[in-house]
Protein backbone atom coordinates (compact mmCIF):
# COMPACT_ATOMS: atom_id res chain seq x y z
CA UNK A 1 0.00 0.00 0.00
CA UNK A 2 2.79 2.54 -0.99
CA UNK A 3 -0.10 4.95 -2.60
CA UNK A 4 -1.18 5.65 1.74
CA UNK A 5 0.99 9.29 2.32
CA UNK A 6 -0.18 9.60 6.30
CA UNK A 7 -2.47 7.61 7.94
CA UNK A 8 -4.48 7.54 11.42
CA UNK A 9 -4.31 4.17 13.33
CA UNK A 10 -6.92 3.01 16.07
CA UNK A 11 -6.79 7.11 17.12
CA UNK A 12 -8.94 7.72 20.59
CA UNK A 13 -9.01 11.03 21.97
CA UNK A 14 -10.55 11.66 25.43
CA UNK A 15 -11.38 14.82 27.02
CA UNK A 16 -12.54 13.91 30.25
CA UNK A 17 -15.09 11.82 29.86
CA UNK A 18 -15.97 13.41 26.22
CA UNK A 19 -14.99 10.64 23.77
CA UNK A 20 -13.52 13.31 20.35
CA UNK A 21 -12.54 10.06 18.49
CA UNK A 22 -12.86 7.18 18.96
CA UNK A 23 -10.89 4.02 16.82
CA UNK A 24 -10.84 6.33 14.53
CA UNK A 25 -8.76 4.72 11.06
CA UNK A 26 -7.98 7.26 8.39
CA UNK A 27 -6.04 7.20 5.26
CA UNK A 28 -4.48 10.05 3.14
CA UNK A 29 -3.93 8.33 -0.56
CA UNK A 30 -1.53 9.91 -2.84
CA UNK A 31 -2.41 12.74 -5.18
CA UNK A 32 -6.06 12.59 -3.78
CA UNK A 33 -8.28 15.44 -2.27
CA UNK A 34 -10.10 14.57 0.72
CA UNK A 35 -12.74 16.19 1.85
CA UNK A 36 -14.11 15.93 5.72
CA UNK A 37 -17.19 16.48 6.73
CA UNK A 38 -19.54 15.98 9.73
CA UNK A 39 -22.04 17.70 11.87
CA UNK A 40 -20.11 20.55 14.60
CA UNK A 41 -18.60 18.17 17.43
CA UNK A 42 -18.21 15.63 15.35
CA UNK A 43 -14.35 16.03 16.08
CA UNK A 44 -13.22 16.87 12.59
CA UNK A 45 -10.87 20.00 14.13
CA UNK A 46 -9.57 17.25 16.73
CA UNK A 47 -8.43 14.67 14.09
CA UNK A 48 -6.35 17.64 12.27
CA UNK A 49 -5.25 18.54 15.67
CA UNK A 50 -4.03 14.76 16.30
CA UNK A 51 -2.37 14.71 12.74
CA UNK A 52 -0.46 17.90 12.90
CA UNK A 53 0.84 16.68 16.41
CA UNK A 54 -0.91 19.73 18.59
CA UNK A 55 -2.21 17.22 20.94
CA UNK A 56 -1.67 13.47 21.82
CA UNK A 57 -3.98 10.94 21.33
CA UNK A 58 -5.10 9.05 24.28
CA UNK A 59 -4.47 6.15 22.18
CA UNK A 60 -3.29 4.78 18.58
CA UNK A 61 -1.00 6.11 16.82
CA UNK A 62 -0.11 7.84 13.08
CA UNK A 63 1.90 6.61 10.60
CA UNK A 64 4.14 9.21 7.73
CA UNK A 65 4.87 7.16 4.71
CA UNK A 66 4.69 4.57 7.43
CA UNK A 67 6.71 6.28 9.69
CA UNK A 68 5.51 6.17 13.57
CA UNK A 69 5.13 9.73 13.90
CA UNK A 70 2.94 9.77 16.78
CA UNK A 71 5.49 11.20 19.39
CA UNK A 72 7.07 14.04 17.38
CA UNK A 73 5.72 17.79 18.03
CA UNK A 74 3.88 19.89 15.80
CA UNK A 75 6.65 21.90 14.82
CA UNK A 76 8.82 19.02 13.58
CA UNK A 77 5.63 17.64 11.89
CA UNK A 78 5.44 20.99 9.71
CA UNK A 79 8.85 20.64 9.00
CA UNK A 80 7.98 16.96 7.42
CA UNK A 81 5.73 18.58 5.51
CA UNK A 82 1.99 18.05 7.65
CA UNK A 83 0.99 21.76 7.29
CA UNK A 84 -2.47 22.76 8.47
CA UNK A 85 -4.52 25.71 8.97
CA UNK A 86 -6.34 26.56 12.16
CA UNK A 87 -10.02 26.93 12.56
CA UNK A 88 -10.24 29.66 14.78
CA UNK A 89 -7.00 31.58 12.91
CA UNK A 90 -5.03 34.14 14.82
CA UNK A 91 -1.93 35.65 12.85
CA UNK A 92 0.92 37.13 14.52
CA UNK A 93 -1.03 40.11 14.91
CA UNK A 94 2.07 42.83 15.40
CA UNK A 95 3.51 41.73 12.27
CA UNK A 96 3.69 42.84 9.09
CA UNK A 97 1.97 39.84 6.19
CA UNK A 98 5.28 39.17 4.71
CA UNK A 99 7.09 38.19 8.32
CA UNK A 100 3.64 35.80 8.79
CA UNK A 101 4.24 33.91 6.56
CA UNK A 102 8.19 34.34 5.64
CA UNK A 103 8.69 32.97 9.74
CA UNK A 104 7.43 29.65 8.12
CA UNK A 105 9.09 29.43 5.41
CA UNK A 106 12.72 30.22 7.32
CA UNK A 107 11.76 27.53 9.76
CA UNK A 108 12.03 24.66 6.95
CA UNK A 109 15.49 26.18 6.43
CA UNK A 110 15.11 29.23 3.79
CA UNK A 111 17.32 32.25 4.35
CA UNK A 112 15.68 35.58 5.65
CA UNK A 113 15.95 36.84 2.40
CA UNK A 114 15.00 33.95 0.36
CA UNK A 115 12.23 33.34 3.21
CA UNK A 116 10.73 36.67 2.61
CA UNK A 117 10.87 36.07 -1.31
CA UNK A 118 9.03 33.06 -0.74
CA UNK A 119 6.19 34.95 1.62
CA UNK A 120 6.12 37.31 -1.17
CA UNK A 121 5.30 34.90 -3.94
CA UNK A 122 2.40 33.24 -1.51
CA UNK A 123 0.93 36.26 -0.55
CA UNK A 124 0.54 37.33 -4.68
CA UNK A 125 -0.90 33.85 -4.75
CA UNK A 126 -3.73 33.99 -2.27
CA UNK A 127 -4.38 37.78 -3.53
CA UNK A 128 -2.41 40.14 -0.60
CA UNK A 129 0.67 41.07 -2.40
CA UNK A 130 -0.54 44.56 -2.45
CA UNK A 131 -0.68 44.56 1.78
CA UNK A 132 2.50 42.62 2.26
CA UNK A 133 3.81 45.15 4.06
CA UNK A 134 0.57 46.46 6.00
CA UNK A 135 0.22 44.65 9.87
CA UNK A 136 -1.74 41.56 10.17
CA UNK A 137 -3.86 43.23 12.86
CA UNK A 138 -5.12 45.75 10.03
CA UNK A 139 -6.81 42.84 7.69
CA UNK A 140 -10.85 41.59 8.15
CA UNK A 141 -11.59 38.37 8.43
CA UNK A 142 -11.69 36.98 4.98
CA UNK A 143 -8.25 38.60 4.34
CA UNK A 144 -7.13 36.62 7.34
CA UNK A 145 -8.16 32.95 6.23
CA UNK A 146 -6.40 33.82 3.01
CA UNK A 147 -3.02 34.67 4.94
CA UNK A 148 -3.41 31.63 6.55
CA UNK A 149 -3.58 30.05 3.78
CA UNK A 150 -0.29 31.33 2.69
CA UNK A 151 1.23 30.90 5.82
CA UNK A 152 0.40 26.71 5.61
CA UNK A 153 1.53 26.84 2.55
CA UNK A 154 5.55 28.24 3.23
CA UNK A 155 6.39 25.38 5.05
CA UNK A 156 6.13 23.61 1.11
CA UNK A 157 3.29 20.65 2.35
CA UNK A 158 3.22 17.55 1.47
CA UNK A 159 -0.17 17.07 3.31
CA UNK A 160 -2.00 20.33 3.79
CA UNK A 161 -4.88 20.36 6.22
CA UNK A 162 -7.60 22.93 5.82
CA UNK A 163 -10.11 23.03 8.70
CA UNK A 164 -13.13 25.39 7.34
CA UNK A 165 -11.13 27.88 5.44
CA UNK A 166 -14.10 29.15 4.11
CA UNK A 167 -16.11 29.70 6.85
CA UNK A 168 -17.73 32.89 7.58
CA UNK A 169 -16.85 34.06 3.97
CA UNK A 170 -18.78 35.83 1.35
CA UNK A 171 -20.02 33.96 -1.56
CA UNK A 172 -17.62 35.89 -3.71
CA UNK A 173 -14.90 35.03 -1.20
CA UNK A 174 -15.89 31.31 -1.61
CA UNK A 175 -15.76 30.96 -5.27
CA UNK A 176 -12.02 33.08 -5.32
CA UNK A 177 -10.77 30.24 -2.83
CA UNK A 178 -12.31 27.69 -4.15
CA UNK A 179 -10.58 28.31 -7.69
CA UNK A 180 -7.30 29.05 -5.27
CA UNK A 181 -7.53 25.75 -3.60
CA UNK A 182 -8.06 24.46 -6.72
CA UNK A 183 -5.17 25.92 -8.57
CA UNK A 184 -3.22 25.05 -5.35
CA UNK A 185 -4.08 21.07 -5.93
CA UNK A 186 -2.84 21.15 -9.39
CA UNK A 187 0.05 23.05 -8.71
CA UNK A 188 1.99 21.90 -6.11
CA UNK A 189 1.33 18.06 -5.85
CA UNK A 190 0.71 18.16 -2.13
CA UNK A 191 -1.99 15.77 -0.62
CA UNK A 192 -5.03 18.23 0.39
CA UNK A 193 -7.30 17.19 3.30
CA UNK A 194 -10.15 19.68 3.38
CA UNK A 195 -12.62 20.45 6.57
CA UNK A 196 -15.34 21.86 5.28
CA UNK A 197 -19.12 22.44 6.17
CA UNK A 198 -20.23 24.08 2.75
CA UNK A 199 -20.74 21.05 1.02
CA UNK A 200 -21.10 22.49 -2.25
CA UNK A 201 -17.55 23.26 -2.53
CA UNK A 202 -16.51 19.95 -0.63
CA UNK A 203 -18.45 18.58 -3.26
CA UNK A 204 -16.19 20.78 -6.06
CA UNK A 205 -13.36 20.10 -4.84
CA UNK A 206 -13.25 16.66 -3.19
CA UNK A 207 -11.89 13.30 -4.86
CA UNK A 208 -13.22 11.12 -1.69
CA UNK A 209 -15.32 12.42 1.25
CA UNK A 210 -15.22 11.34 4.31
CA UNK A 211 -18.03 11.86 7.32
CA UNK A 212 -17.45 11.84 10.56
CA UNK A 213 -19.97 11.98 12.92
CA UNK A 214 -19.52 11.50 17.04
CA UNK A 215 -15.76 10.80 17.00
CA UNK A 216 -16.30 8.27 14.06
CA UNK A 217 -16.11 7.22 10.58
CA UNK A 218 -19.83 7.36 9.84
CA UNK A 219 -18.94 6.96 5.75
CA UNK A 220 -16.24 6.59 2.90
CA UNK A 221 -16.50 7.42 -0.34
CA UNK A 222 -17.03 9.27 -3.53
CA UNK A 223 -18.91 12.87 -3.01
CA UNK A 224 -21.74 10.90 -4.67
CA UNK A 225 -22.23 8.17 -3.17
CA UNK A 226 -21.43 9.27 0.49
CA UNK A 227 -24.05 12.15 -0.28
CA UNK A 228 -26.89 9.80 -1.02
CA UNK A 229 -25.76 7.32 1.67
CA UNK A 230 -29.25 7.41 3.72
CA UNK A 231 -27.16 7.18 6.67
CA UNK A 232 -24.90 11.02 6.05
CA UNK A 233 -28.41 12.06 5.47
CA UNK A 234 -30.00 11.67 8.57
CA UNK A 235 -27.12 13.16 10.05
CA UNK A 236 -27.40 15.92 8.83
CA UNK A 237 -30.84 16.58 9.07
CA UNK A 238 -30.24 15.35 12.57
CA UNK A 239 -28.16 17.76 13.79
CA UNK A 240 -28.78 20.61 11.24
CA UNK A 241 -25.83 21.78 11.72
CA UNK A 242 -24.85 25.79 11.62
CA UNK A 243 -21.53 27.05 10.43
CA UNK A 244 -19.22 28.44 13.40
CA UNK B 1 17.40 41.56 2.97
CA UNK B 2 19.67 44.49 1.44
CA UNK B 3 18.36 47.24 -0.32
CA UNK B 4 20.86 46.67 -3.25
CA UNK B 5 18.54 45.91 -6.62
CA UNK B 6 19.23 42.32 -7.73
CA UNK B 7 20.52 41.83 -11.29
CA UNK B 8 17.11 39.80 -11.89
CA UNK B 9 14.46 42.23 -12.38
CA UNK B 10 11.43 41.58 -9.62
CA UNK B 11 9.32 44.48 -10.64
CA UNK B 12 6.66 44.22 -7.95
CA UNK B 13 8.42 43.08 -5.68
CA UNK B 14 6.99 44.45 -2.04
CA UNK B 15 10.24 43.60 -0.06
CA UNK B 16 10.65 46.03 2.87
CA UNK B 17 13.07 47.98 2.67
CA UNK B 18 16.17 47.52 5.59
CA UNK B 19 16.79 51.33 7.02
CA UNK B 20 18.90 51.96 9.67
CA UNK B 21 16.05 52.66 12.20
CA UNK B 22 15.44 55.67 13.82
CA UNK B 23 15.85 54.10 16.84
CA UNK B 24 19.74 53.07 16.08
CA UNK B 25 20.36 56.82 15.61
CA UNK B 26 18.85 58.15 18.27
CA UNK B 27 20.88 55.03 20.29
CA UNK B 28 24.23 56.30 18.96
CA UNK B 29 23.56 59.81 19.72
CA UNK B 30 21.97 59.28 23.41
CA UNK B 31 25.06 56.68 23.85
CA UNK B 32 27.84 59.29 22.60
CA UNK B 33 26.21 62.13 24.30
CA UNK B 34 26.30 60.05 27.77
CA UNK B 35 29.77 59.10 26.85
CA UNK B 36 30.90 62.77 27.18
CA UNK B 37 28.53 63.80 29.94
CA UNK B 38 30.48 63.30 32.96
CA UNK B 39 32.92 66.00 31.44
CA UNK B 40 30.61 68.54 33.19
CA UNK B 41 28.90 67.24 36.09
CA UNK B 42 29.06 66.70 39.70
CA UNK B 43 30.89 63.52 41.00
CA UNK B 44 27.78 62.84 42.94
CA UNK B 45 25.85 62.68 39.87
CA UNK B 46 28.40 60.46 37.95
CA UNK B 47 27.78 57.93 40.57
CA UNK B 48 24.25 57.85 40.00
CA UNK B 49 24.13 57.88 36.05
CA UNK B 50 27.07 54.68 36.33
CA UNK B 51 24.12 52.62 37.83
CA UNK B 52 21.72 54.37 35.93
CA UNK B 53 23.88 52.77 33.06
CA UNK B 54 24.26 49.76 34.04
CA UNK B 55 20.96 49.10 34.94
CA UNK B 56 19.75 50.28 31.37
CA UNK B 57 22.26 47.47 30.29
CA UNK B 58 20.62 44.66 32.57
CA UNK B 59 17.08 45.82 31.31
CA UNK B 60 18.25 45.89 28.06
CA UNK B 61 19.30 42.26 28.98
CA UNK B 62 15.89 41.64 30.44
CA UNK B 63 14.13 42.87 27.31
CA UNK B 64 15.47 40.47 25.17
CA UNK B 65 13.61 37.72 26.87
CA UNK B 66 10.72 40.33 28.61
CA UNK B 67 10.09 42.12 25.20
CA UNK B 68 11.00 39.75 22.26
CA UNK B 69 9.78 36.32 23.22
CA UNK B 70 6.43 37.50 25.39
CA UNK B 71 7.37 35.62 28.47
CA UNK B 72 7.27 37.61 31.27
CA UNK B 73 10.20 36.71 33.61
CA UNK B 74 10.13 38.44 37.09
CA UNK B 75 13.25 36.95 38.75
CA UNK B 76 16.00 38.42 37.13
CA UNK B 77 17.62 39.10 39.97
CA UNK B 78 18.39 35.33 40.14
CA UNK B 79 21.02 36.19 37.24
CA UNK B 80 21.75 39.92 37.98
CA UNK B 81 22.68 38.19 41.74
CA UNK B 82 24.91 35.07 40.34
CA UNK B 83 26.73 37.45 38.20
CA UNK B 84 27.32 39.78 41.24
CA UNK B 85 28.62 37.14 43.66
CA UNK B 86 30.48 35.50 41.27
CA UNK B 87 32.34 38.54 40.16
CA UNK B 88 32.96 39.11 43.78
CA UNK B 89 33.92 36.05 45.15
CA UNK B 90 36.34 35.51 42.28
CA UNK B 91 37.96 38.70 42.78
CA UNK B 92 38.39 38.62 46.99
CA UNK B 93 38.75 34.93 47.64
CA UNK B 94 40.79 33.72 44.65
CA UNK B 95 42.76 37.38 43.52
CA UNK B 96 41.37 36.33 39.63
CA UNK B 97 40.38 39.52 37.31
CA UNK B 98 36.51 40.35 38.30
CA UNK B 99 36.32 40.49 34.39
CA UNK B 100 36.74 36.62 34.76
CA UNK B 101 34.18 36.45 37.53
CA UNK B 102 31.82 37.65 35.33
CA UNK B 103 32.21 35.15 32.78
CA UNK B 104 31.81 32.69 34.93
CA UNK B 105 28.76 34.46 36.01
CA UNK B 106 26.97 34.93 32.77
CA UNK B 107 28.11 31.04 32.40
CA UNK B 108 26.32 30.04 35.52
CA UNK B 109 23.33 32.65 35.20
CA UNK B 110 22.86 31.02 31.34
CA UNK B 111 22.92 27.36 32.47
CA UNK B 112 20.22 28.20 35.05
CA UNK B 113 18.70 29.54 32.87
CA UNK B 114 18.21 27.16 30.45
CA UNK B 115 17.29 24.79 32.82
CA UNK B 116 14.69 27.06 34.53
CA UNK B 117 12.65 27.36 30.73
CA UNK B 118 13.16 23.62 29.87
CA UNK B 119 11.61 22.59 33.03
CA UNK B 120 8.73 25.42 32.34
CA UNK B 121 8.14 24.47 28.91
CA UNK B 122 7.94 20.75 29.94
CA UNK B 123 5.46 21.57 32.74
CA UNK B 124 3.48 24.57 30.21
CA UNK B 125 4.35 27.28 32.79
CA UNK B 126 3.19 30.47 30.85
CA UNK B 127 1.63 33.91 31.58
CA UNK B 128 1.79 34.92 35.09
CA UNK B 129 2.41 31.71 36.07
CA UNK B 130 5.79 32.13 34.59
CA UNK B 131 6.24 35.07 36.30
CA UNK B 132 6.02 33.79 39.56
CA UNK B 133 7.81 30.71 38.84
CA UNK B 134 11.11 32.68 37.66
CA UNK B 135 10.21 34.86 40.79
CA UNK B 136 10.32 32.04 43.11
CA UNK B 137 13.69 30.69 41.60
CA UNK B 138 15.43 34.23 42.50
CA UNK B 139 14.25 33.69 46.22
CA UNK B 140 15.47 30.40 46.48
CA UNK B 141 18.75 31.88 45.61
CA UNK B 142 18.29 34.53 47.82
CA UNK B 143 17.70 32.43 50.93
CA UNK B 144 20.47 29.77 49.37
CA UNK B 145 22.73 32.96 49.56
CA UNK B 146 21.94 33.98 53.17
CA UNK B 147 22.97 30.50 54.45
CA UNK B 148 26.05 29.80 52.74
CA UNK B 149 29.05 30.54 54.53
CA UNK B 150 30.46 30.54 51.46
CA UNK B 151 29.04 33.33 50.54
CA UNK B 152 29.25 35.17 53.47
CA UNK B 153 25.75 34.59 54.82
CA UNK B 154 23.32 37.65 55.19
CA UNK B 155 26.48 39.51 55.50
CA UNK B 156 27.60 39.45 51.95
CA UNK B 157 30.79 39.53 50.08
CA UNK B 158 33.27 42.79 50.43
CA UNK B 159 35.00 43.55 47.16
CA UNK B 160 38.63 44.30 48.58
CA UNK B 161 40.47 47.74 47.18
CA UNK B 162 43.63 46.71 45.74
CA UNK B 163 46.64 48.59 45.51
CA UNK B 164 47.83 49.40 42.09
CA UNK B 165 44.57 48.36 40.72
CA UNK B 166 43.47 48.62 36.81
CA UNK B 167 40.79 48.59 34.53
CA UNK B 168 41.70 44.79 34.90
CA UNK B 169 40.55 44.99 38.63
CA UNK B 170 37.35 46.86 37.32
CA UNK B 171 39.01 49.70 39.82
CA UNK B 172 40.04 53.00 38.54
CA UNK B 173 41.30 56.27 40.25
CA UNK B 174 39.24 58.22 38.20
CA UNK B 175 35.65 57.73 38.83
CA UNK B 176 34.70 58.57 34.96
CA UNK B 177 36.43 55.21 34.03
CA UNK B 178 33.77 53.08 35.52
CA UNK B 179 30.90 55.42 34.27
CA UNK B 180 32.39 54.91 30.68
CA UNK B 181 32.61 51.19 31.44
CA UNK B 182 28.48 51.22 32.39
CA UNK B 183 28.00 53.10 28.74
CA UNK B 184 29.95 50.39 27.47
CA UNK B 185 28.18 47.98 28.57
CA UNK B 186 24.60 49.80 28.30
CA UNK B 187 25.56 50.13 24.34
CA UNK B 188 26.53 45.97 24.59
CA UNK B 189 23.57 45.09 25.66
CA UNK B 190 21.60 47.21 23.10
CA UNK B 191 23.42 46.34 20.51
CA UNK B 192 22.93 42.35 21.39
CA UNK B 193 18.99 42.65 22.11
CA UNK B 194 18.53 44.21 18.23
CA UNK B 195 20.74 41.75 17.02
CA UNK B 196 18.89 39.13 18.28
CA UNK B 197 15.67 40.84 17.14
CA UNK B 198 16.66 41.32 13.47
CA UNK B 199 17.96 37.25 13.60
CA UNK B 200 16.51 34.36 12.66
CA UNK B 201 15.93 33.65 16.31
CA UNK B 202 13.96 36.77 16.46
CA UNK B 203 11.60 35.79 14.49
CA UNK B 204 10.97 33.24 16.17
CA UNK B 205 10.22 34.58 18.83
CA UNK B 206 8.35 37.52 17.24
CA UNK B 207 5.95 34.89 16.11
CA UNK B 208 5.84 32.87 19.55
CA UNK B 209 4.75 36.53 20.89
CA UNK B 210 1.82 36.35 18.30
CA UNK B 211 0.61 33.17 19.22
CA UNK B 212 2.33 29.96 19.88
CA UNK B 213 0.54 27.58 18.20
CA UNK B 214 0.49 29.31 15.24
CA UNK B 215 3.89 29.76 15.73
CA UNK B 216 4.29 25.72 16.41
CA UNK B 217 2.36 24.80 13.31
CA UNK B 218 4.79 27.39 11.28
CA UNK B 219 7.53 25.12 11.79
CA UNK B 220 8.73 27.19 14.75
CA UNK B 221 10.53 24.76 17.89
CA UNK B 222 8.88 26.59 20.47
CA UNK B 223 11.02 25.18 22.97
CA UNK B 224 14.31 25.68 21.67
CA UNK B 225 13.85 29.11 21.24
CA UNK B 226 12.78 30.59 24.50
CA UNK B 227 15.27 27.95 26.33
CA UNK B 228 18.06 29.66 24.13
CA UNK B 229 16.60 33.34 24.80
CA UNK B 230 16.50 33.03 28.32
CA UNK B 231 19.68 31.53 28.72
CA UNK B 232 21.19 34.53 26.45
CA UNK B 233 19.12 36.75 28.29
CA UNK B 234 20.66 35.71 31.69
CA UNK B 235 23.85 36.34 31.00
CA UNK B 236 23.29 39.70 28.98
CA UNK B 237 21.95 40.51 32.92
CA UNK B 238 24.64 38.21 34.83
CA UNK B 239 27.28 41.10 33.39
CA UNK B 240 25.32 44.30 34.65
CA UNK B 241 25.06 41.91 38.04
CA UNK B 242 29.03 41.73 38.15
CA UNK B 243 29.86 45.54 37.39
CA UNK B 244 27.30 46.82 39.67
CA UNK B 245 28.98 44.54 42.44
CA UNK B 246 32.32 45.61 41.44
CA UNK B 247 31.20 49.11 41.56
CA UNK B 248 29.86 49.37 45.07
CA UNK B 249 32.36 46.86 46.20
CA UNK B 250 30.58 44.48 47.81
CA UNK B 251 27.29 41.86 47.47
CA UNK B 252 24.66 40.85 49.85
CA UNK B 253 21.58 38.26 49.37
CA UNK B 254 19.41 41.43 49.31
CA UNK B 255 21.06 43.69 47.05
CA UNK B 256 21.76 40.73 44.74
CA UNK B 257 18.06 38.76 44.99
CA UNK B 258 15.65 40.69 46.30
CA UNK B 259 12.17 40.85 44.58
CA UNK B 260 12.36 44.53 44.60
CA UNK B 261 15.69 43.93 42.26
CA UNK B 262 13.56 41.70 39.94
CA UNK B 263 11.08 44.36 39.82
CA UNK B 264 13.08 47.19 39.04
CA UNK B 265 15.07 45.81 36.24
CA UNK B 266 11.63 44.69 34.45
CA UNK B 267 10.07 48.05 35.31
CA UNK B 268 12.56 49.99 33.64
CA UNK B 269 12.14 47.82 30.20
CA UNK B 270 8.30 48.06 30.38
CA UNK B 271 8.08 51.86 31.19
CA UNK B 272 10.52 52.81 28.16
CA UNK B 273 8.99 50.30 25.81
CA UNK B 274 10.77 46.55 26.11
CA UNK B 275 10.37 45.41 22.29
CA UNK B 276 12.14 48.65 21.60
CA UNK B 277 15.69 48.78 21.54
CA UNK B 278 15.98 51.96 23.43
CA UNK B 279 13.42 51.63 25.26
CA UNK B 280 15.27 49.85 28.35
CA UNK B 281 17.55 53.16 28.38
CA UNK B 282 14.85 55.60 28.36
CA UNK B 283 13.10 53.51 30.53
CA UNK B 284 16.22 53.56 33.14
CA UNK B 285 17.11 56.96 32.75
CA UNK B 286 13.35 58.31 33.25
CA UNK B 287 13.38 55.66 36.19
CA UNK B 288 16.76 57.11 37.69
CA UNK B 289 15.41 60.82 37.11
CA UNK B 290 12.05 60.53 39.23
CA UNK B 291 13.89 58.68 41.87
CA UNK B 292 16.58 61.67 42.11
CA UNK B 293 13.99 64.44 41.40
CA UNK B 294 11.49 63.39 43.95
CA UNK B 295 14.56 62.55 46.88
CA UNK B 296 15.30 66.22 46.23
CA UNK B 297 12.29 68.12 46.39
CA UNK B 298 9.64 66.35 47.81
CA UNK B 299 11.70 64.24 50.93
CA UNK B 300 8.74 64.84 52.90
CA UNK B 301 7.39 62.29 51.45
CA UNK B 302 9.57 59.05 52.45
CA UNK B 303 8.37 56.85 49.23
CA UNK B 304 7.40 59.82 46.97
CA UNK B 305 9.55 58.15 44.43
CA UNK B 306 7.47 55.13 44.18
CA UNK B 307 3.92 57.17 44.27
CA UNK B 308 4.99 59.41 41.57
CA UNK B 309 6.69 56.34 39.39
CA UNK B 310 3.33 54.40 39.84
CA UNK B 311 1.18 57.45 38.42
CA UNK B 312 3.68 57.08 35.73
CA UNK B 313 3.66 53.64 34.59
CA UNK B 314 -0.41 53.74 34.97
CA UNK B 315 -0.16 56.87 32.80
CA UNK B 316 2.02 54.75 29.97
CA UNK B 317 -0.44 52.08 30.48
CA UNK B 318 -2.74 53.65 29.69
CA UNK B 319 -1.96 56.12 27.25
CA UNK B 320 1.28 54.46 25.77
CA UNK B 321 1.01 50.74 26.29
CA UNK B 322 4.55 50.50 24.58
CA UNK B 323 6.20 52.64 27.14
CA UNK B 324 8.10 56.00 26.37
CA UNK B 325 9.87 54.89 23.48
CA UNK B 326 5.97 53.75 22.04
CA UNK B 327 5.38 57.28 22.43
CA UNK B 328 8.32 58.32 19.65
CA UNK B 329 7.61 55.84 17.42
CA UNK B 330 3.99 57.00 17.05
CA UNK B 331 4.55 60.70 16.58
CA UNK B 332 7.42 59.04 14.16
CA UNK B 333 4.04 57.13 12.19
CA UNK B 334 2.25 60.65 12.58
CA UNK B 335 4.89 62.32 11.18
CA UNK B 336 5.69 59.98 8.25
CA UNK B 337 1.90 60.00 7.46
CA UNK B 338 1.61 63.56 6.87
CA UNK B 339 4.63 64.24 5.08
CA UNK B 340 3.27 61.23 2.55
CA UNK B 341 0.42 63.57 2.05
CA UNK B 342 2.69 66.90 1.40
N1 LIG C 1 -9.21 21.02 23.98
C1 LIG C 1 -10.42 20.48 24.22
N2 LIG C 1 -10.81 20.22 25.49
C2 LIG C 1 -12.00 19.66 25.75
N3 LIG C 1 -12.89 19.32 24.81
C3 LIG C 1 -12.57 19.54 23.52
C4 LIG C 1 -11.32 20.13 23.17
N4 LIG C 1 -11.27 20.24 21.81
C5 LIG C 1 -12.43 19.73 21.36
N5 LIG C 1 -13.22 19.32 22.37
C6 LIG C 1 -14.52 18.68 22.24
O1 LIG C 1 -14.36 17.57 21.37
C7 LIG C 1 -15.47 17.45 20.51
C8 LIG C 1 -15.00 17.51 19.07
O2 LIG C 1 -14.60 18.85 18.79
P1 LIG C 1 -14.00 19.28 17.40
O3 LIG C 1 -12.96 18.33 16.99
O4 LIG C 1 -13.63 20.71 17.50
O5 LIG C 1 -15.28 19.12 16.45
P2 LIG C 1 -15.50 19.68 14.99
O6 LIG C 1 -14.26 20.30 14.48
O7 LIG C 1 -15.93 18.48 14.20
O8 LIG C 1 -16.63 20.67 15.10
C9 LIG C 1 -16.42 18.58 20.87
O9 LIG C 1 -17.40 18.06 21.75
C10 LIG C 1 -15.55 19.56 21.59
O10 LIG C 1 -16.28 20.29 22.53
MG1 LIG D 1 -13.84 22.19 13.91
Amino acid sequence: MSDIVMSAVDVNVRFGGLRALADLDLEIRSGEVLGIVGPNGAGKSTLFNVLAGAIRPTSGRVLLQGRDITSSRADQRARMGISRTFQTVRPFLDETLVRNVAVAALAVGDGRAHAMDVAVDLLEQVGLADKAAARASELGHGERKRLELARALAVRPRVLMLDEVMAGLNPSEVREIVELIRSLCAASGSELVLIEHLLSAVRSLADRVVVLDAGRVLADGTPDDVFGDPKVIEAYLGTKYATS
Amino acid sequence: MTTQATTSPAPRRVRPRRRPSLGIIVGIAVLAALALAPLTGSRHSLGIWTVALIFAGVSSGWAIAGGLSGLIPLGHAAFFGIGGYASAVVFAKYDLSPWLGIVVGMVIAAALAWLMTVLAVRFKVRGPYFALYTLAWAEMLRILASNLDYLGKTNGVLVPYKVDAGPADLQFSDPRGFYLVAVGYAALAMIVFLLVKRSPLGWRLSAIRGDEPTAAASGVDVARSLTRTMALSAAMTAIGGGLYAQYIQYIDPELAFNVSVSIDIAVRAILGGAVLVLGPLLGSVAMTSVTELTQKYMDALPSASLLVLGLAIIALAHWFPTGIGGLGVRLKRIWSRRSDRV
